[in-house]
């Protein structure tokens, strides 16, 4: 079965044994323990829309049978503009990101003072790139299985809960929780690793075991999930 | 008055925004580029 991993720098497995940063991911991390043939396009310090991007263009281009997804932190986009033209990702360290250009330098120091820092707007756009991909994967056929690096998207949804938001509220209705795995303690994959106090490396992601014990907790739930593909 | 009020909104929203953003970098703190 050939399992397609998606993510940020936790599924790309920057710090681990294996891993070159630039050129080559890591076999190590828990999706790839899990897989008998294994794609990864994580991409490190990556947006949650950019993950959702790059699974579609991968599954209209190639076979999958399997989708693996740990969603990033909901304070990272992308967006692509005119001038330069192009799609950028940037994240809170917006001056380094954007040398190409000042007018976007500019626009995203605002957009994150009024929208990208808020409780609101991150989680309100996390949860669109979730629900279509969920959408995508499932007119396609795909089992797939989503998980997420930090609890942020689900804690901040009690705020929105609170203040009567049906548009969150809407799309995270929408979200398939059999599909979903959390890890104990309904925290993320990083949370749960520096909580469980496993070691971590220069860049502060956590080492092989953490991903070895990770692969063995979601084991059953992806076994699940995946015998949809065999049947 | 106005102009006055739009100081204070103005200054209000960069407090809370470095304050935010502290926050989040602590959670966040991986940052590649």
């Amino acid at each position: 079965m050939k399992v397609l991993a998606a993510g940020d720098s936790f599924i790309y497995g920057v710090d681990l044994a294996d891993c070159q940063t630039k050129n080559q991911h890591s076999l190590l991390t828990w999706p790839a323990l899990l897989a008998d043939e294994y794609v990864c396009i994580a991409t490190p310090g990556t947006s949650n829309d950019a993950i959702a991007r790059a699974v579609i263009d991968y599954c209209e281009n190639n076979h999958t049978d399997f989708v693996v997804v740990q969603w990033t932190f909901p304070w990272r986009f992308g967006m692509k503009f005119i001038e330069p033209i192009g799609w950028f990702e940037f994240d809170l360290n917006v001056k380094k990101e954007t040398s190409a250009s000042h007018l976007i330098e500019n626009f995203l120091i605002e957009f994150y003072k009024v929208a990208g820092t808020t409780e609101y707007w991150p989680v309100y756009s996390t949860l669109k790139e979730i629900v279509l991909l969920q959408q995508y994967l499932k007119s396609k056929k795909i089992p797939y299985l989503f998980t997420s690096v930090y609890d942020i998207i689900f804690k901040s949804l009690t705020a929105i809960y609170d203040a009567r938001d049906k548009h969150a509220k809407n799309l995270y209705n929408l979200i398939d929780q059999d599909s979903w795995y959390w890890w104990p303690n309904q925290e993320g994959f990083y949370q749960w690793a520096i909580t469980n106090k496993y070691n971590v490396g220069v860049t502060q992601h956590p080492l092989e075991q953490a991903h070895a014990d990770a692969a063995e907790l979601i084991r059953s739930k992806f076994n699940e999930l995946a015998t949809q593909y065999n049947q | 008055m106005n102009w006055l009020r739009n100081i204070i909104s103005r200054i209000k929203l960069e407090i809370n925004y470095r304050k935010k953003l502290k926050e989040l970098r602590k959670r966040d703190p991986f940052i590649y580029k």
